[in-house]
C-alpha cells in the first residue's frame, strides 16, 4: 500500500461489519439524496441536456458599451465575452476620442464585476451598523421599504419625510430611473446639486449663456495651452494625447497653473504655482497686461461681446500686474510673459478644471478667465475657449425621470402655489437632513451614490444618518454608506444592462449593450423601481405612479428622440448599437458662430443676470477665504489616479499601485511640525480629523498639504472629515444649489 | 464477528462506505449553504462521527476535528441561531467583504476573482455526469456548497452502480471522485479553511472548517485505497462476487 492510500480491507471488513445499509441510514425512508433537496438548498440537478454538450469553445462574443463613470473621458469600449463571462474590456477606437486605450480603471473592470466581495443578495444589517447581516428576499425587502413608506405617509400625511440622494455613480441616461421613481411616489426630500461643478456652471451661463467647450480633439490645432487647476495626465488621460499632439505638430506651449505641481504639470513648458484661490487676480493682471499692449481683439470684441468698455475700466482703475503678483505669488515678469503669449498665439486655449472652483470664489474667479479668453478672440475659436465642459450632447427623453406624482400628493408649497419637493441641498446634506422640520426627515434611499464618504462635513453626515428609521443603500461595492444601511439592495455593473451613454466633455455618443447575464441576485435600478412600483401599488392602489414592468431594451430606446437621432446621425439605440460610437455633428461646436444663449446673444462682461443673481454684474476680482488664524494649513483633497472618487480603489489592481494613502507636505513645513517622512500625521481642525501618513515633497507650497481623495476598505479614512459644508459663490441658478468649496479647507497638523 | 462470504462482505462494506460518504458530502454542502437547523444538525453530525468510526482514523486527528465539531454543534443549538446566520454572511456571503471567499476560482487564478478559468474545469465536471447548477452564469458554479453537493450526488451514482452490479461505472465513478478531489478541492480547501480559522469570530465555523480540510484528505487517501482494491482484482474475483452477490445484500 502506497503512502497516502488506505487499506480498503480492514475498512471494507468494518463496514459490512456495521452493517449499514443504504436503507438503515435512513430515517423513515427518506431518499439519501433528499438530505439536501428537502432542506431547499440544493444547487445542482439534472441537465435539460440530453447528452453532456461540451461548453461552448467558440470564440469570444464582441459587445459595445461606455464606462459611464462620473469622467471627462467616458470612453467606449468593446468587452469580449467567453462562455458568459467577461474576458477583456478593451477601447473602441472608432470613438477616435477614446482611440486605442482605456485608463488603468477601464482595463480593471473585470476586477469589479467578479470581485468577489461584491454585493450580491438583498440584505438586511439588524440593528443598523452592528454588522449582523441576514440575507432576505426581494419581495421581503420591497414589502418592508415599502410598508415603510406608507407608514411615514400615513404618520406625517405626505411623503416629504423620503429623502433620496443619489448623484454621479453611472450616468447612463435612464439610472435617472431613481429620481423618476422617487417622483412616482410624492414629493419628497429630494436632494439636489452638485459637488462637482455649480459655480463654474454659473460663471460660464453668466458670460456665454452656457458652458460649451470646444471639442478637445480639436486641441491639436492648439498654439498655446494655459491649463489651469486641472490635472488632465491622471484624470483625462485621453485628452492629454490631443495635447501632446499639439505639441509636437505646432509647437504649442504648454503653461499649467495650479497649486500643486501635479502629473501634468511636471510635462508642462512652464509651471507656475499659484497661492491657492487667487486664480481670478491672474487673469485679471494679465488682462490688464494685454489691454495696456494693445493685444486684445478689438475687432472680435465690438462685434460680439458685452461690456468691454467697463471691464477695460475696471482692469484700468483697480487692476495692476504688480497686485496682481502680490496676490497670486507669481512673479511679475512671468505674468507679463505669459499674458503676451496667451494674447498672440491663435489659438490659445485655456481649460479650467473643476478643482478651480470649489472655493468660496470659484464661479467669479471662472468669469476672470473667461474674460481673459473673451479678450484675447480665444472664446469661440476652435482650439481655443475657456474650456470647462459641456452638456450639449444630453438632449435626451429623461423618459425614465419624468414622471408625475400621485393626485393629490402634498409637498413644499412654492410662491406660484405649486407643490414641489423639498429641497435638500447636496452639499449640506447632513446638516439639513438634522435639521429638516414639519415634517422630520426619516427615510434615506440612496443609489449611485456614497454620501458617507464624499460629502463635506463627513461626521456630520453619519449623525444623519443615525437619526433615520430607515436607510436603503443600492450598490454593487459596500461602501461606507452602506455600511450604514438597514437594507441593502444589489445592483448590477454596466455589462449587465443596456444603456447610452454621452460625455460633458468630448462629443461621442456610445451605446452600452448587455454583455452578461446580472450577477447573483443583483437588479438594475431600473428594475428595482419597477418592483417597488407594483409592491407600492399591492399594498396601497395609487401610492405610485412608477410603471411596474417594462424590457431595458425598450427603456433605453425611449431615451432616444429627434433631436438625438439628427445630432448624431442614427436612428435610435439599436441603430447606435449597430453603427458603433458616433460624434456629435454640430454645425458650430462650442459657440464657434459667436451666437450666445445670453440676453444680449453676446458675450457679456457685464450680466445682469449674474447682478439678479446677487453677484457683481461685471467680472471683477472675489476675495478668498481669509485663513484662520488657528487652522492656518490648507488641505487640498484632489482626485486620485487611481479612482473616482470612492470608486475603483479598493480594487487589488489600484491597492497593488496604491496601497495606502498619503499626505504630501513641504519639508520645510513638517520640520516646524516635527514631523518625519513616514510619520503618522494628524490633520484636524474644529470638525474632525484624520490620520494619513507624511510623503515629504516639495509638489506642495509650504502652507498647503495634499491628500488625494479615495476610498480604501481597509481604513476608515475619510479625507471629508475636516472639510466644511461652506458653499461656493455661484451654482444655484443651474444646478439647484451652489457649490461647495472644498479646497477652502483649513486644518492645523501635528504628528499623531 | 459477523461471519460473511466473500462477496457479501465486499458488497455489504462497499454500499456502507458509500452510502456514508453521501451522507457526510450532504451534510457539508448544507453547512455551506448556510442551512442550520439545529435539530438537523445534531443528527447529521453523526453521519460525521459514524464515518470517522468506519474510515478507522489511525491518527485521530479527523475524530477529533469531528469530537470539536459536535461540541461546537451542541453548543449553538442552545444560542439563537442569528448568530450563527451572521456569522455565516460575515465569512461567506456579505456584503461586507468576505473573509473566506467560498469560490474555488478566487483560490486558483492569478486575479483571484470569481468565475475564472478553474470554474470552467468544475462546471465541465457537472456537466460529465449530466448535472448543472440552477442560475447558470448568475452564480458561480464553483462555490464550497456545489462541489461538495457534487461529490455527494458521485456517492449516489456509485451506490447505484452497486446495486446494478457495474464494476466499470463504479471504477468509472472513483476515478471522477480522485480527479475532483486532486484537480479541485484539494488545491483551494486548505486555504480556504485556513481563512475560516482565522477569520471566523465562532468555534462552530472553526471546527467545520478543520472538519472539511481533514475529511477531503482522509477521503482521498480512501479512494486511492479503493482503486488499489479495484486495481488489484486480477482475476476478477472481486467482480464476480460482486455480481453474483444479491441485490440489498
Amino acid at each position: 500500500m502506497g503512502e497516502g492510500k488506505a487499506d480498503i480491507g480492514d475498512i471494507l471488513q468494518r463496514a459490512a461489519e456495521l452493517n449499514i445499509s443504504r436503507r438503515s441510514l435512513l430515517k423513515g425512508g427518506m431518499a439519501l439524496g433528499g438530505l439536501l433537496a428537502l432542506s431547499g438548498c440544493s444547487m445542482l440537478e439534472r441537465s435539460y441536456y440530453k447528452s453532456t454538450p461540451a461548453i461552448a469553445e467558440g470564440p469570444a462574443q464582441e459587445f459595445l458599451s461606455a464606462c459611464p463613470r462620473n469622467c471627462f473621458d467616458t470612453c467606449s469600449m468593446v468587452v469580449s465575452v467567453k462562455n458568459g463571462v467577461i474576458r477583456k474590456v478593451a477601447a473602441d477606437p472608432r470613438n477616435t476620442f477614446t482611440g486605442n486605450s482605456l485608463c488603468v480603471k477601464g482595463y480593471a473592470y473585470t476586477n469589479k464585476v467578479y470581485d468577489p466581495n461584491r454585493i450580491k443578495y438583498p440584505m438586511m444589517q439588524t440593528p443598523r451598523g452592528s454588522g449582523n447581516w441576514k440575507r432576505i428576499s426581494w419581495d421581503e425587502a420591497l414589502d418592508t421599504i415599502g410598508k415603510k413608506i406608507l407608514d411615514l405617509k400615513d404618520r406625517y400625511g405626505s411623503t416629504l419625510p423620503v429623502c433620496m440622494n443619489k448623484y454621479s455613480g453611472n450616468f447612463n441616461i435612464w439610472h435617472y430611473c431613481v429620481e423618476g421613481l422617487m417622483n412616482s411616489l410624492g414629493h419628497i426630500s429630494l436632494v439636489m446639486g452638485t459637488p462637482c461643478w455649480p459655480a463654474g456652471i454659473d460663471a460660464q451661463g453668466y458670460d456665454y449663456g452656457f458652458m460649451w467647450n470646444t471639442d478637445p480633439e480639436d486641441f491639436v490645432k492648439t498654439k498655446h495651452f494655459m491649463l489651469w487647476g486641472v490635472n488632465p495626465a491622471w484624470t483625462s488621460i485621453h485628452t492629454m494625447k490631443f495635447i501632446n499632439k499639439a505639441r509636437e505638430q505646432n509647437g504649442a506651449k504648454l503653461v499649467v497653473i495650479d497649486p500643486i505641481c501635479t502629473a501634468t504639470a511636471s510635462k508642462a513648458d512652464l509651471y507656475i504655482q499659484i497661492r491657492p484661490s487667487t486664480d481670478g487676480a491672474l487673469a485679471l493682471g494679465m488682462a490688464r497686461y494685454i489691454l495696456d499692449n494693445n493685444l486684445h481683439d478689438r475687432n472680435w470684441l465690438e462685434k460680439n461681446s458685452k461690456g468691454f468698455p467697463e471691464f477695460a475700466d475696471y482692469l484700468k482703475k483697480n487692476v495692476t500686474v504688480d497686485w496682481a503678483s502680490k496676490t497670486t505669488g507669481v512673479p511679475k515678469s512671468v505674468i507679463e510673459q505669459v499674458a503676451r503669449e496667451f494674447a498672440t498665439a491663435k489659438p490659445a486655449c485655456t481649460w479650467i478644471g473643476y478643482g478651480f472652483q470649489r472655493h468660496i470664489n470659484g464661479g467669479q474667479s471662472v468669469r476672470n478667465v473667461d474674460a481673459l479668453a473673451a479678450m484675447t478672440g480665444n472664446a469661440t475659436r476652435p482650439g481655443g475657449g475657456a474650456n470647462y465642459g459641456h452638456l450639449a450632447t444630453w438632449g435626451f427623453n429623461y423618459h425614465a425621470m419624468v414622471m408625475k406624482q400621485p393626485e393629490g400628493s402634498i409637498g413644499v408649497e412654492s410662491p406660484d402655489g405649486k407643490m414641489t419637493h423639498r429641497n435638500i441641498n447636496m452639499n449640506n446634506f447632513g446638516r439639513m437632513v438634522l435639521e429638516a422640520k414639519n415634517p422630520p426627515i426619516k427615510m434615506l434611499w440612496t443609489a449611485c451614490r456614497n454620501t458617507v464618504s464624499q460629502d463635506p462635513d463627513a461626521p456630520i453626515v453619519k449623525k444623519a444618518l443615525d437619526s433615520l428609521e430607515m436607510v436603503v443603500v443600492v450598490d454593487h461595492s459596500f461602501t461606507r454608506t452602506a455600511q450604514m444601511a438597514d437594507i441593502i439592495l444589489p445592483t448590477t455593473t454596466h455589462f449587465e444592462h443596456p444603456g447610452v451613454n454621452v460625455s460633458y466633455w468630448h462629443y461621442w455618443i456610445a451605446a452600452v449593450e448587455k454583455c452578461i447575464e446580472p450577477l447573483y441576485e443583483s437588479k438594475t435600478d431600473l428594475e428595482i423601481a419597477w418592483a417597488l412600483s407594483k409592491k407600492m401599488n399591492q399594498l396601497q392602489p395609487g401610492s405610485c405612479t412608477y410603471p411596474t414592468e417594462g424590457t431595458l431594451a425598450e427603456w433605453t430606446e425611449k431615451e432616444i428622440n429627434d433631436g438625438i437621432n439628427k445630432l448624431f446621425g442614427i436612428k435610435g439605440w439599436k441603430d447606435l448599437a449597430k453603427k458603433g460610437p458616433q460624434k456629435a455633428h454640430f454645425p458650430n461646436p462650442g459657440y464657434s458662430d459667436n451666437k450666445f444663449k445670453t440676453p444680449s446673444g453676446k458675450y457679456e462682461f457685464v450680466s445682469e443676470t449674474a447682478a439678479k443673481d446677487g453677484h457683481p454684474a461685471l467680472s471683477l476680482y472675489k476675495e478668498p477665504m481669509p485663513i484662520p488664524k488657528d487652522y492656518p494649513i490648507r488641505f487640498i483633497t484632489p482626485h486620485s489616479r487611481t479612482a473616482i472618487h470612492s470608486q475603483f480603489q479598493h480594487n487589488p489592481w489600484m491597492m497593488a499601485i496604491f496601497p495606502e494613502p498619503y499626505l504630501e507636505i513641504h519639508p520645510d513645513l513638517a520640520k516646524e511640525k516635527g514631523i518625519r517622512e513616514g510619520d503618522m500625521v494628524r490633520v484636524y481642525n474644529d470638525l474632525g480629523e484624520v490620520r494619513i501618513k507624511a510623503k515629504f515633497t516639495r509638489v506642495v507650497p509650504k502652507d498647503v498639504i495634499a491628500g488625494y481623495e479615495n476610498w480604501f476598505w481597509k481604513s476608515d479614512f475619510n479625507l471629508n472629515n475636516t472639510v466644511k459644508a461652506i458653499p461656493a459663490d455661484m451654482g444655484k441658478r443651474n444646478t439647484g444649489n451652489p457649490g461647495i468649496a472644498f479646497h477652502d479647507n483649513f486644518v492645523n497638523i501635528e504628528k499623531a | 464477528m459477523t461471519n460473511l462470504n466473500g462477496a457479501t462482505l465486499i458488497y455489504n462494506g462497499l454500499y456502507a462506505i458509500f452510502s456514508a460518504r453521501e451522507n457526510v458530502y450532504a451534510h457539508l454542502a448544507k453547512s455551506f449553504y448556510g442551512s442550520f437547523v439545529p435539530n438537523a444538525l445534531r443528527e447529521e453530525i453523526n453521519f460525521l462521527i459514524d464515518y470517522a468510526a468506519l474510515i478507522g482514523d489511525s491518527g485521530r486527528e479527523l475524530t477529533t476535528a469531528v469530537g470539536c465539531y459536535c461540541e461546537a454543534a451542541g453548543n449553538i443549538i442552545s444560542e439563537n441561531t442569528d448568530s450563527l446566520e451572521f456569522e455565516y454572511n460575515r465569512l461567506f456571503v456579505g456584503p461586507a467583504r468576505l473573509i473566506a471567499p467560498p469560490y474555488e476560482s478566487v483560490y486558483r487564478t492569478a486575479t483571484r476573482l470569481v468565475m475564472g478559468e478553474t470554474m470552467f474545469d468544475v462546471k465541465r465536471a457537472y456537466r460529465e455526469i449530466d448535472m448543472e447548477i440552477r442560475n447558470t452564469l448568475r452564480e458561480p458554479e464553483d462555490h464550497i456548497a456545489i462541489e461538495l453537493e457534487y461529490l455527494a450526488e458521485l456517492q449516489k451514482r456509485c451506490l447505484t452502480a452497486l446495486e446494478e452490479h457495474d464494476i466499470h461505472e463504479l471504477r468509472r465513478i472513483v476515478n471522477l471522485e480522485i480527479t475532483f478531489l486532486e484537480d479541485h478541492l484539494l488545491r483551494w480547501v486548505p486555504e480556504f479553511c485556513q481563512r475560516i480559522k482565522e477569520g471566523s469570530r465562532m468555534d462552530f465555523f472553526k471546527a467545520l472548517a478543520e472538519v472539511l480540510v481533514l475529511l477531503i484528505k482522509k477521503d482521498h487517501e480512501i479512494l486511492e485505497g479503493l482503486t488499489v482494491t479495484l486495481d488489484r482484482d486480477e482475476e476478477n474475483t472481486f467482480s464476480v462476487n460482486l455480481s453474483q452477490t444479491k441485490k440489498g445484500g
